[in-house]
C-alpha cells in the first residue's frame, strides 16, 4: 500500500513538474520545476528497489546541479535578459515562440512512435524469457513523457540553460528504463551501474555546459540560442 | 530489506497485542507507528532548536559575563515560548518586487531538508525510523536541499544583502559538502557499510572502542568533519551567509515572522542533526559502557538518552566556538576547504585504508592491548 501511494505521488511529481519546466516562462522557476521532477524520479528509483542510486540522484542533482543552474541563470542575467528575438506567444523572450514549439511537439511525436515500437519488441522478447514476470509498463511510460518534454524543451525553448534542462531531463528518461529493466526483466545490478553512470556524466555534462553558457554570455550579453551561430567571437 | 522500527519493534510481545487491536491490518499499524514515532521525533527535535536558541543567548551571555535572558519562567526558560509567540503574532511582509512561488518556497525546502534527515538518525540501536543500507549518504544527500533553501531565499527577496548571502551560503555549503563527504567515507570504510546499524555495531561504549581512536587517521578526520559541518551549518566562524555586521543578516534579512522562524529553526535542528551524526559516527552513539543485554526496551531508551548526551555536549562546543572565534573572510573561507581540509580529508581516507589492510581491521586499543 505505502509503496503504490509513494510510486504514484511520486510519478505524479515527476510528469507534472517535467510539464511545468516545459510552460513556465521564468527560468529560475523552471530550474526549481527540474528540481521536483529530478526528486519525483529518485522516488521512482526508491520504490524500484535502487535505494543507492535513488540517493545519488538527490545527492547528485539536488546538492551539485540544480544549485549550479541555479548559479548559472544568475551570473548570466537572470529572468530579466532582452532579446532581440520576437515573441509571438506573448511569452517571455527566451521562452520560444509558437513555430518552435510545433516543431517540438511534431519531433518529439515521432520519437514516441519510434520508441513504442521499439519497446513493443522489447516487451515480446521479455514476456517469452520470463513468464509471470510484471512488466514495467507504468514505468516506460513516465520515462517516455519525461523523454518527450526533454526533447520538446530542448527545441522549443532559446534559453541555452533551458535547453540544459531539456537535456537533464532527456537523461533521467533514459537512467529510468536502465533501472525499471534491471528490476524486472534481469534481476541484477547492471543497470542501477548505468544509471550511476549516466547520473555522472550529467553532473560533468552540466559542469562543462554552464562554464560554456557563463563564457557566451560574458562575450554576446545574451544567452538566446540564435545569437550562437558562429564558432568564434 | 531495511531494518525498520517497525521490524524492530515486531519482535516484541506486545507487537502481537498490537496487531490484534488492529484486527491484523499490519499496514495501518505500521502507519500508526511510523506517524506516531514521527510525530515524537519531530516535537522532540523542535523543542531542542527552540531550547538551542535559548542556550545560546545563555551560554553567550555566561562567556561575555552577562546575565542573559531571565525574566520569563525560572532562569529565563520559558523565554524561546515567548519568542515563538512573538514569531507567530508578527505580520507576515513580503517585499513587493519579491519573487513569491520562490520566497514562499525557500523555508520550506530548508524545513524538509532537515526533518527529512531525522529519519535515519540513529536514536539508539533499535529506535531508528528506517535504518537504511545507504543511512548516511542519504542523509548527506537529503541535508543539500538546505543549501537550495538559502540560495532562494537569498534570490527570492530581490535584496542585495540576500543575494550576497544566499550566494555565499549555496557556495559555502556545496564546497563543504567535499571535506565532510570524504571524512564520513573513512569512516564507511572501518565500519564496512553505510547503515547507521552497522557503524554503530562496529563500535563499543567505551572511547577507546570509538571510531574517533581507531587509528590516527579517523581522528583527524572527526576533526575535519567537525570543522566542515560548521561551515555546512553557517555556523560561525563560517556565518559568513549572515554576516549581521556586513549583510544585514544575509539570505533572510526580508523574511519576518514565522518564515523567518523557519530558517532559524532549521538551522538549529541541523546542528543538532549534524552534532548526532558526529556522535554516531566518531563517537560510539548509543553504545552503552556496560555489557548488558541490547535488545530490551529499557536499554534502547538509556542508549537513546546517551546518544541526545553526546550531541548535546557537541552542541554545547558549537555554541562555545560561535562566541570564541572571529569570523573569516570569503577568500579565506574557501582556502580552508579547498587548500587544507580536501587534501586533509582525502589523505585521511587513503591512510584509513591502508590502515585496514597492514593492521587487518584493528583499533590502536586492540593493537597496544593485545586484543583479538
Amino acid at each position: 500500500m505505502f509503496i503504490n501511494f509513494l510510486f504514484l505521488s511520486s510519478a505524479l511529481l515527476t510528469v507534472g513538474c517535467a510539464i511545468a519546466v516545459l510552460v513556465t516562462k521564468n527560468i529560475m522557476h523552471s530550474c526549481i520545476f527540474l528540481l521536483g521532477s529530478l526528486l519525483g524520479v529518485a522516488g521512482l528509483y526508491a520504490t524500484l528497489g535502487a535505494d543507492f542510486v535513488a540517493t545519488a540522484q538527490i545527492m547528485v542533482y539536488v546538492g551539485g546541479i540544480v544549485i549550479l543552474m541555479l548559479f548559472a541563470v544568475m551570473l548570466t542575467g537572470g529572468k530579466d535578459f532582452v532579446s532581440k528575438a520576437q515573441n509571438l506567444l506573448g511569452l517571455a523572450p527566451s521562452m520560444g515562440n509558437k513555430w518552435t514549439y510545433a516543431i517540438g511537439i511534431l519531433v518529439s511525436i515521432v520519437f514516441m512512435l519510434t520508441n513504442i515500437k521499439i519497446i513493443s519488441a522489447v516487451i515480446k522478447t521479455v514476456e517469452h524469457k520470463k513468464t509471470g514476470t510484471e512488466f514495467p509498463s507504468t514505468v516506460n511510460q513516465i520515462s517516455l513523457i519525461l523523454f518527450m518534454t526533454g526533447l520538446i524543451v530542448m527545441i522549443a525553448r532559446k534559453n541555452i540553460v533551458a535547453i540544459l534542462l531539456g537535456i537533464e531531463l532527456i537523461l533521467n528518461a533514459a537512467a529510468l528504463n536502465f533501472v525499471a529493466y534491471s528490476k524486472y526483466s534481469t534481476n541484477n545490478l547492471d543497470g542501477h551501474i548505468f544509471s550511476l553512470f549516466i547520473i555522472v556524466i550529467a553532473a560533468a555534462e552540466a559542469a562543462v555546459g554552464l562554464a560554456i553558457v557563463i563564457r557566451f554570455f560574458q562575450i554576446k550579453e545574451t544567452i538566446h540560442i540564435d545569437e550562437a551561430t558562429q564558432l568564434r567571437n | 530489506m531495511n531494518q525498520t522500527l517497525v521490524s524492530y519493534l515486531s519482535q516484541y510481545e506486545f507487537y502481537d497485542h498490537l496487531l490484534a487491536l488492529f484486527r491484523g491490518n499490519q499496514g495501518l499499524l505500521a502507519f500508526t507507528i511510523y506517524l506516531l514515532f514521527a510525530l515524537a521525533i519531530v516535537g522532540l527535535c523542535a523543542t531542542i532548536g527552540g531550547l538551542g536558541t535559548y542556550a545560546e543567548r545563555k551560554i553567550s551571555a555566561d562567556l561575555q559575563q552577562r546575565i542573559g535572558p531571565n525574566r520569563v519562567g525560572p532562569y529565563g526558560i520559558l523565554q524561546m515560548l515567548a519568542d515563538g509567540v512573538k514569531m507567530m503574532t508578527k505580520e507576515d511582509i513580503m517585499p513587493f518586487t519579491a519573487d513569491k512561488f520562490l520566497f514562499y518556497l525557500a523555508p520550506m525546502l530548508c524545513l524538509v531538508g532537515v526533518f527529512a534527515t531525522l529519519a535515519v538518525l540513529p536514536w539508539s540501536s533499535g529506535l531508528i525510523m528506517a535504518d537504511l543500507n545507504v543511512g548516511i549518504f542519504y542523509l548527506v544527500a537529503i541535508s543539500s536541499l538546505v543549501g537550495v533553501g538559502v540560495f532562494l531565499g537569498g534570490y527570492a527577496s530581490n535584496s542585495k544583502w540576500s543575494m550576497l548571502g544566499g550566494m555565499r551560503g549555496a557556495s559555502q555549503i556545496i564546497s563543504y559538502e567535499i571535506p565532510v563527504t570524504i571524512s564520513i567515507l573513512a569512516i564507511v570504510l572501518l565500519a564496512g557499510g553505510m547503515s547507521f546499524g552497522t557503524i554503530l555495531s562496529h563500535q563499543g561504549g567505551l572511547p577507546h572502542q570509538w571510531f574517533v581512536f581507531h587509528n590516527p587517521f579517523s581522528f583527524i578526520a572527526f576533526f575535519v568533519y567537525s570543522v566542515g559541518a560548521l561551515a555546512e551549518t553557517n555556523r560561525a566562524p563560517f556565518d559568513l551567509p549572515e554576516a549581521e555586521s556586513e549583510l544585514v543578516s544575509g539570505y533572510h534579512t526580508e523574511y519576518t515572522g514565522m518564515r523567518f522562524g523557519f530558517f532559524a529553526l532549521a538551522e538549529y535542528i541541523e546542528v543538532f542533526v549534524v552534532c548526532g551524526v558526529a556522535a554516531a559516527l566518531f563517537l560510539g552513539g548509543s553504545n552503552l559502557p556496560i555489557p548488558v543485554q541490547i535488545d530490551i526496551l529499557p536499554t534502547q531508551l538509556v542508549g537513546a538518552i546517551i546518544f541526545i548526551t553526546k550531541a548535546l555536549l557537541l552542541y554545547y562546543v558549537v555554541i562555545w566556538i560561535r562566541w570564541t572565534l572571529p569570523r573569516l573572510r570569503v577568500d579565506q573561507l574557501m582556502s580552508v576547504c579547498w587548500k587544507y581540509l580536501t587534501p586533509i580529508a582525502i589523505f585521511n581516507l587513503v591512510g584509513c585504508a591502508v590502515w585496514m589492510v597492514v593492521f587487518n581491521g584493528k583499533s590502536i586499543a586492540d593493537l597496544l592491548l593485545g586484543h583479538h
